[in-house]
């Protein structure tokens, strides 16, 4: 961000900028992943195609193969609760 | 230790969790292989690079380079069996055994057995190991007597049978000693110049003993009974008998045919068993299983005459086995009808072979009696894709219909194909090979079996356990 308030030069310009980020981030959270980019851009993520394990266009996206790794961990470590080693 | 398993079928519903990935993604004609016996499951990758699982600690590693001839790619295949690296004491005491072999690693938890001399048939576990040249192995229980020089003995570690497709050389097929961690060249004398659309090479070993009885004395040269026995006559043709106590203990023979009563081996007996032998009826250790190459011919390897025979079955195949093709060794049925030795549907004695191609077709092959059947069963209307895999265990065929994850579950006793939970992970594109395995958790009573699967085009592995 700084890099953005040298640029413009004004701190209400700046201000808006980081309420368009908000609103960005809100937009992102829904839709993908928010990340600034090397020179502090905002960028959305709505697909990483440098992920190892997943075929992420079939599913969504991202985020979303991520979501249903955690869910089904959470449901095999439910079953696992129902054996009892003592 | 106690294991209380609580799940009930329905009430809980089965449920795939991701597990390490693989270190590499899977393409076209890669595999797994595994063995109930061996946790080490095997995952080639190509002529040179073959990825080892170990389930217990969820990790990966690499197995030395196969350097392999021929061509990975269609008909590329393998198994696993039970026996390791073979031979005759050069020394020992009541625990240990002096090898000539060059062990490199620990081998402590897995089994030995004698076969011949001083203490021939008696099993052991190995508490440890020397490493290097000459290793001398302690095993946990002593044995009745000391081992001599006469005294042989086979490890029960393992091997990871690796068949290549293309054309055949002389190192198109190589097994994998876990003991010695080597690859060894096995011969393709005997089988087509060429190997190629899908394979598969079914390994039986003596894991599971489905009979064990004390003969009754009378026995020939070549044979050995107990009266007031029921057998279906020549139903364990081609399984292996071997004597674990008595007269005679360690000897092992293929059978050739049975009476109600009596086995008559293939070769004769170096000594008689009488009346003070315990024989098991088992899986042959020595033979292994080939079909494929887009025929319905199949062949059979002899790991003692290191010879393959090209089968002639009394009845042959109803249809050429295709891309997609699955084969698997029946041997876990728990229904009674199955344990009851009296009765011909024995465990250890088909190959369940369901021909691909987009097809439903079953075909069954028969060991003991050389013969192929087509058996009608209740079949939906799915074609058994080219991606994904099947696994026998606990009495059903589990199957994997290509990249979509949905399964199938083909109940043995009942020959009836029933629906099977999902795996909801979006794969890659379909590719052919057979990727699932299992692996088992046992404490006392207690056994929860578990599939794996690595997913198409892709690194994942997953597990699921079964209620």
């Amino acid at each position: 961000m700084m890099a953005l308030r040298n640029a413009f030069g004004g701190l209400a310009l700046q201000e808006t900028l980081a309420q368009i980020g908000v609103y960005a981030s809100r937009i992102a959270s829904s839709l993908g992943f928010m990340s600034y980019d090397t020179s502090g851009r905002l960028r959305v993520i709505l697909a990483d195609n440098a992920s190892p394990i997943s075929n992420m266009g079939a599913a969504g996206g991202y985020n979303m193969q991520y979501d249903q790794y955690g869910q089904m961990m959470q449901g095999a470590m439910n079953l696992r609760a129902r054996i009892n080693v003592s | 230790m106690a294991t209380i398993n609580t799940l009930r079928k329905f009430l809980d519903r089965k449920q795939w969790e991701p597990c390490n990935y693989c270190p590499n993604g899977s393409t076209s004609n890669t595999f797994v292989a595994s063995s109930k016996a061996d946790p080490h499951k095997f995952f080639p990758l190509g002529n040179t690079t073959v990825a080892m699982y170990d389930p217990t600690d969820d990790g990966w590693t690499y197995l030395p380079n196969p350097s392999m001839g021929g061509t990975f790619g269609g008909g590329t295949c393998g198994g696993c069996g039970l026996q390791g690296p073979a031979g005759n004491a050069t020394a020992g005491t009541t625990t240990t055994i002096t090898t000539n072999l060059n062990l490199p690693s620990d081998l402590r938890g897995y089994r030995l057995r004698i076969t011949a001399g001083p203490n021939a048939g008696q099993e052991r576990t190995i508490l440890k190991n020397t490493l290097g040249a000459n290793s001398v192995i302690t095993v946990d229980t002593p044995f009745p007597t000391a081992i001599t020089t006469a005294s042989a003995y086979v490890l029960l570690t393992g091997r990871f049978y690796f068949f290549n497709g293309g054309t055949l050389s002389a190192s198109s097929f190589r097994y994998y000693d876990t003991a010695t961690n080597t690859w060894n060249n096995m011969s393709v004398t005997g089988l087509p110049a060429t190997w190629g659309t899908d394979g598969k090479l079914v390994v039986t070993d003596s894991t599971i003993q489905y009979v064990t009885s004390t003969s009754t004395g009378g026995n020939s040269s070549t044979t050995i009974g107990t009266s007031g026995k029921a057998w279906v006559a020549d139903a364990w043709r081609n399984f292996q008998v071997r004597i674990i106590s008595g007269t005679g203990a360690g000897q092992i023979r293929t059978i050739s045919n049975n009476s109600g009563n009596t086995l008559t081996v293939s070769a004769a007996w170096t000594t008689v068993p009488d009346n003070t032998s315990v024989y098991v009826i088992e899986g042959n250790d020595d033979y292994i299983y080939l079909m494929g190459n887009a025929s319905g011919t199949m062949y059979r390897y002899s790991l003692t005459a290191a010879t393959w025979t090209t089968l002639a079955p009394t009845t042959g195949r109803a249809g050429a086995p295709s891309n997609g093709m699955t084969a698997n060794w029946i041997n876990g049925v728990t229904a009674a009808d199955w344990l009851d030795e009296t009765l011909p549907q024995s465990n250890g004695r088909y190959i369940y072979s369901f021909r691909g191609n987009g097809s439903n077709a079953l075909d069954v092959y028969d060991i003991a009696s050389n013969s192929w059947s087509a058996p009608a069963y209740s079949a939906m209307n799915e074609a058994i894709q080219s991606s994904g895999g099947t696994e026998s265990i606990g009495g059903f065929l589990y199957i994997m219909l290509g990249s979509s994850g949905r399964m199938l579950k083909f109940n043995i006793a009942t020959n009836t194909m029933e629906p099977c939970s999902q795996l909801w992970y979006s794969q890659g594109s379909a590719i052919t090979g057979d990727r699932m395995f299992s692996h088992s958790y046992f404490d006392g009573g207690t056994r929860i079996d578990f599939l794996y699967y690595i997913t198409a085009s892709q690194n994942m592995l997953f597990r699921m356990m079964l209620i």
